[in-house]
């Protein structure tokens, strides 16, 4: 009850927002599970201007999509707030998107860590993981696949965050091997980390903290925070959450 | 003198101290790599996020990035975080996003300063659309900001005050924060606290650059020997410093240096101007034989290089291109110190990597 009475809060509180995008959008509809979804083509139409719900110091992204690109905007204090790792002494962030790259790293920043970024030259990226004595990753499949020889070759890491927007968990498992706790962050680069689970066969994910996940024909996202551009009722092209409820 | 073996010392017992006793603050502190182009392996070492230039960010609300390596990316976006107002926004953009939908997007942000290299800013300016004539400020590194690209970007760019900056890995900026209106463009004055000298000056004053400066508790750079051609000219400015100083060349970038003499890009680029009727592109690459140094020339013709145009440009440059004030390739090659020039034809043209780099130093 309370968290409904929250959520109603929060909506209103972005109707009342002078930024126009989601008040346009959603016409006059107020209870949450009446709202319109909202899709990427949706952020691809709207200048970033006219979705900005929050004035804060900002780190800003060019997310590329087949239908063209758009700016998605996060202020330093959310980069932090999202789940995207967990705590090391020396994480090594490396993926194959450079601003998801630079954001990861912000994360860490945010969260006290110092990380290595690696350098898109494999050779650079694992000779540097060597002279930092990495003792964890933030990566993504790809990523993970060319790093494998390093990972193979030295003793097992703390921790590995495999992020990304699809997994095919049957051809990770065996770098579970590689280090202590193995975990799948499912996200996209405009919402944040969405849901995460203990890398196996069958993953059960779990929704993160402060995310509403609503299983319909593709995953439906809401984030309770108020993001610089919101992301309430996201219609994501993800199949749905095996192994979650689906429930508010 | 310190030189870069000397630094490797420093860098690895900066991550030995790190890892054996992490500082309780580590967000001031960031991994950096040299490239390790120039000689060997990159050197990866730790030290404090860069604060010499609030100025770059502070005054801005919206910043754009376009710099090299994703370490260098970061080293800057954590300067913007540190020093930048409350409000203040970053967009690091990356060579992927140098498309046609990215004029939307600057309008969109409307950037009001851009820091970058040269050669970046260059190619980012064709899809940069309406947005370049909003910036205020575009500061340079990376690279040395060659007076034809300067020409070019002031136009590309007609309100931006233009600020090069001289910076290395191992300690940040080198040169002072904003260009000061009374030395000429291509001049800088040092940072505070940073001492320069010339190791072996020519005549002209004309050496390799020395650096000394304290960057922090752990990096105390002592005559440092960066490999850099310098001029200092240590005279009263208006300003009140009483030194300035002008890159000549980048090491590895702009000179090679073998035998007593130098390569210079430009003077490749005076000869190959000579040579219009012949080619209409070069590149040229530096490398060791033996004990003989050995430049080859790639040069693209639409219409093919035949035997007789080949013939011309190796005489051409054998006799022009002087690698010491007063001797030429062909003097060099009658000592023995180098090999007669090599001449091959490529079919397709393209300038490897980014940067306006056209003398290159093959290391094998």
């Amino acid at each position: 009850m309370e968290d409904q009475e929250n959520l109603d809060t929060f909506i209103q509180r972005i109707h009342q927002h002078d930024a126009p995008f989601y008040r346009e959008h959603w016409g006059g509809v107020q209870k949450f599970a009446e709202l319109p979804v909202v899709t990427r083509e949706d952020f691809l139409k709207t200048p970033l201007s006219l979705r900005r719900y929050k004035d804060e110091k900002a780190l800003i992204k060019i997310v590329h999509d087949p239908a063209g690109a758009f700016l998605s905007e996060w202020s330093f204090v959310d980069i932090g707030r999202e789940a995207y790792g967990l705590p090391a002494r020396r994480p090594m962030v490396f993926l194959e998107n450079p601003h998801e790259a630079i954001e990861k790293s912000m994360w860490c920043y945010e969260h006290g860590m110092l990380p290595l970024v690696g350098e898109k030259t494999l050779e650079i990226a694992t000779y540097a993981a060597e002279k930092y004595k990495i003792d964890s990753l933030i990566t993504d499949t790809s990523s993970l696949i060319k790093l494998e020889p390093y990972v193979r070759g030295r003793g097992p890491l703390d921790s590995i965050s495999i992020l990304g927007e699809r997994f095919e968990p049957k051809e990770l498992l065996h770098f579970g091997q590689y280090a202590r706790q193995v975990r799948l962050v499912l996200a996209l680069p405009e919402t944040g980390a969405i849901a995460a689970a203990a890398l196996a066969a069958e993953p059960r994910w779990e929704a993160l903290p402060d995310c509403i996940l609503e299983n319909t024909e593709t995953l439906l996202v809401t984030k309770k925070r108020l993001l610089v551009t919101p992301i309430v009722r996201y219609q994501t092209t993800l199949p749905p959450l095996n192994n979650y409820d689906g429930a508010l | 003198m310190m030189d870069r073996s000397d630094f490797a010392v420093i860098a690895q017992k900066t991550l030995d101290d790190y890892i054996a006793a992490p500082p309780e603050d580590r967000r001031t502190r960031v991994v950096r790599m040299t490239s390790g182009t120039s000689s060997g392996e990159p050197l990866i070492f730790i030290r404090e996020i860069a604060a010499q230039n609030p100025q770059w960010f502070s005054r801005y609300v919206r910043s754009l990035l376009c710099v090299g390596n994703l370490p260098m990316r970061l080293g800057l976006a954590l300067v913007f975080r540190k020093e930048a107002g409350a409000r203040a926004k970053l967009l690091v953009l990356d060579n992927k996003d140098l498309e046609p939908s990215l004029e939307v997007l600057a309008k969109d942000f409307a950037p009001e300063m851009v820091m970058s290299f040269p050669s970046i800013l260059t190619r980012a300016a064709a899809y940069l659309g309406g947005a370049t004539v909003w910036i205020q400020s575009a500061v340079f590194t990376g690279e040395p900001l060659r007076p034809a690209t300067r020409v070019h970007l002031k136009k590309q760019f007609p309100h931006a005050v233009l600020q090069p900056q001289y910076m290395i890995q191992e300690m940040g900026s080198v040169s002072s924060p904003t260009h000061c209106p009374y030395i000429p463009e291509e001049r800088y004055h040092p940072a505070g606290g940073v001492v320069l000298g010339v190791l072996n000056p020519d005549e002209e004053g004309e050496g390799e650059l020395l650096v000394s400066a304290r960057v922090n508790d752990d990096i105390v750079l002592a005559d440092y020997r960066y490999g850099d051609l310098v001029r200092i000219y240590r005279e009263p400015c208006a300003c009140g410093a009483s030194v300035s100083f002008e890159i000549v060349g980048r090491k590895n970038v702009d000179f090679i240096r073998f035998g007593g003499a130098t390569l210079r890009q430009e003077e490749f680029d005076r000869v190959f101007a000579q040579c219009g009727d012949l080619a209409d592109e070069y590149r040229a690459e530096f490398s060791i034989a033996g004990e003989q140094g050995v430049i080859t020339l790639f040069v693209y013709a639409p219409t093919g290089l035949s035997a007789q145009h080949e013939k011309d440009l190796r005489e051409r440059f054998s006799t022009l291109l002087f690698l010491t004030p007063r001797q030429t390739l062909r003097d060099l090659v009658v000592q023995g110190i180098f090999a007669p020039l090599r001449v091959r034809h490529v079919v397709q043209w393209a300038l490897k990597g980014y940067k306006d780099t056209r003398l290159t130093f093959a290391k094998e």
